[in-house]
């Protein structure tokens, strides 16, 4: 699954078994409560491309009601440090996701103001930062350019 | 500045392409056994040697042209036997032709052009050398088949002078960086260039600028291990650094222009000038390159983010360039 910025051309590519992953949720998940993580993948500057690989899920110290996610960093650091060096030292953080009971999910204002305080983290490794939510029909995915949100667009399937 | 050493050392093997290699071994011992089976009984008896980058250790993956292969026929034939220096090509070109579907004579060799999908997919390309003449020398058959007399001829020419002299300038480890150094440079120009035209500087030139004092080793010594570090992207800075100065800028009648302009000699015979094919305009487009590659190797330098300087590494060695990133701090988030 591939999903392009058109304003920059970033393509967000994002691997089967994350994909698989989220309509896991789309299909079988009751919404009752919230779920999120971080997501995690490597840069590809050759191709203006970012790779979503991996994906955390809840934690037992994340905050979790019907709506809202508080990921804390328990379990979620860990991972990432497992990926990271596993992966030869490619793999980073690469945004959040998580999940709305909604058909078609639109970010509310605190996913709005946490997304700008993510993005403008100075420690990211990456010059793009994504954010997913996960809704009853559909998945949407933003990122932040020039302080805006920016929806992606699907380009193609696998 | 970040030590990347690691990520050049896996960048390194990801382009190089040395002898080593099944694939090219087995296409060229295919060819000389052809040969060996079909070559006419007029022709000369011959020796066979491997020439050309991958001999040297400087060998590199195409970017988009097709593998090439050197191989050097030593015949046993006196030069002034062979008026004519494409009658022995010729010997080679019979011995191969039919068995492929291009065995072309070129003016320094005769090439055989296997397809793959359409496409070239790799080329041998057969030198012929006369190596039993009176002054002890060897000579090159230059010449096409239907060339005016003039172009074709014996040049004398030490291709087995010219590995020894790149394989034995430097020895063990430093002589590793020195190769390392080379291919680097190579992959920047296979990036950086179309593989068509005249306009891209050759392997040859640039490796004999590396050879001919542009490069210098680059290595400390782990105080507690005793063992030598090496710094390739220092050795890599400074050896562009040093090609840049080579440059001398002056009048360009051909291009009515102030020029940046190089040259560089072979080290054996012929003694040739390696950068007499490029016009001062294609030199002066090198040199904007070259200083290009410079600036970008000094902004590298600058970064202290891991994911940014691959990233510039990248743009100028393109996808083999591993993109390696710090340790990432996800902090925690919010979202309703």
């Amino acid at each position: 699954m591939r999903y392009k910025n058109s304003i920059d051309n970033i393509i967000l590519e994002i691997d089967e078994q994350v994909e698989k992953l989220f309509y896991t949720y789309v299909e079988n998940y009751d919404f009752a409560v919230e779920s999120g993580g971080i997501l995690i993948g490597t840069l590809n500057p050759a191709y203006n491309s970012v790779r979503l690989t991996n994906i955390t899920e809840p934690f037992p110290k994340d905050i979790r009601t019907q709506y809202e996610f508080k990921r804390s960093e328990d379990g979620h650091q860990n991972a990432m440090n497992n990926f990271w060096e596993q992966s030869n030292f490619r793999k980073t953080y690469l945004g959040e996701w998580h999940t709305h009971n909604q058909k078609i999910p639109q970010p509310s204002h605190i996913d709005i103001k946490n997304w700008l305080k993510i993005s403008k983290k100075k420690n990211n490794n990456s010059e793009w930062i994504f954010f997913i939510i996960i809704g009853t029909e559909e998945i949407c995915i933003w990122t932040i350019q020039n302080k805006k949100i920016i929806k992606l667009e699907r380009i193609e399937n696998y | 500045m970040i030590d990347l050493q690691k990520e050049f050392i896996e960048f390194h093997d990801n382009i190089k392409l040395d002898d080593e290699n099944q694939k090219l071994r087995d296409k060229r011992e295919i060819l000389l056994k052809k040969l060996k089976n079909n070559i006419s009984d007029e022709a000369a008896s011959y020796t066979t040697f491997n020439q050309g980058s991958y001999a040297m250790g400087t060998g590199i993956y195409p970017e988009d042209e097709d593998y090439d292969i050197d191989v050097g026929l030593k015949f046993d034939i006196n030069k002034d036997d062979y008026d004519d220096a494409v009658e022995p090509k010729k010997w080679v070109r019979d011995a191969l032709d039919g068995h492929t579907k291009h065995v072309d004579i070129k003016r320094s060799c005769v090439t055989v052009t296997y397809q793959e999908n359409g496409k070239s997919a790799y080329h041998v390309d057969f030198a012929v050398y006369a190596n039993d003449n009176s002054d002890g020398k060897m000579y090159i058959a230059k010449g096409k088949e239907f060339s005016d007399k003039e172009y074709r001829y014996w040049e004398e020419s030490d291709p087995q002078g010219l590995i020894k002299l790149i394989k034995n300038k430097y020895s063990g480890d430093d002589a590793a960086q020195f190769r390392r150094t080379i291919r680097y440079i190579k992959k920047w120009k296979t990036h950086n260039f179309s593989s068509v035209g005249d306009s891209a500087p050759t392997g040859i030139a640039l490796t004999i600028l590396a050879y001919d004092s542009c490069f210098s080793v680059n290595k400390t010594t782990d105080w507690a291990t005793k063992k030598s570090v090496y710094d390739d992207f220092s050795a890599l800075h400074t050896c562009i650094k040093n090609i840049k100065s080579r440059f001398s800028y002056s009048w360009s009648e051909l291009a009515q222009q102030m020029c940046y302009k190089i040259s560089a000699n072979l080290p054996v015979a012929p003694y040739s000038n390696l950068f007499s094919k490029m016009t001062d305009k294609q030199m002066d487009e090198l040199y904007s390159r070259i200083t290009n590659m410079l600036s970008k190797l000094d902004e590298v330098k600058g970064k202290t983010k891991r994911s940014e300087a691959c990233t510039i590494l990248v743009e100028l060695f393109g996808e083999e360039f591993p993109v390696t990133v710090d340790k990432s701090i996800v902090g925690t988030s919010e979202s309703a």
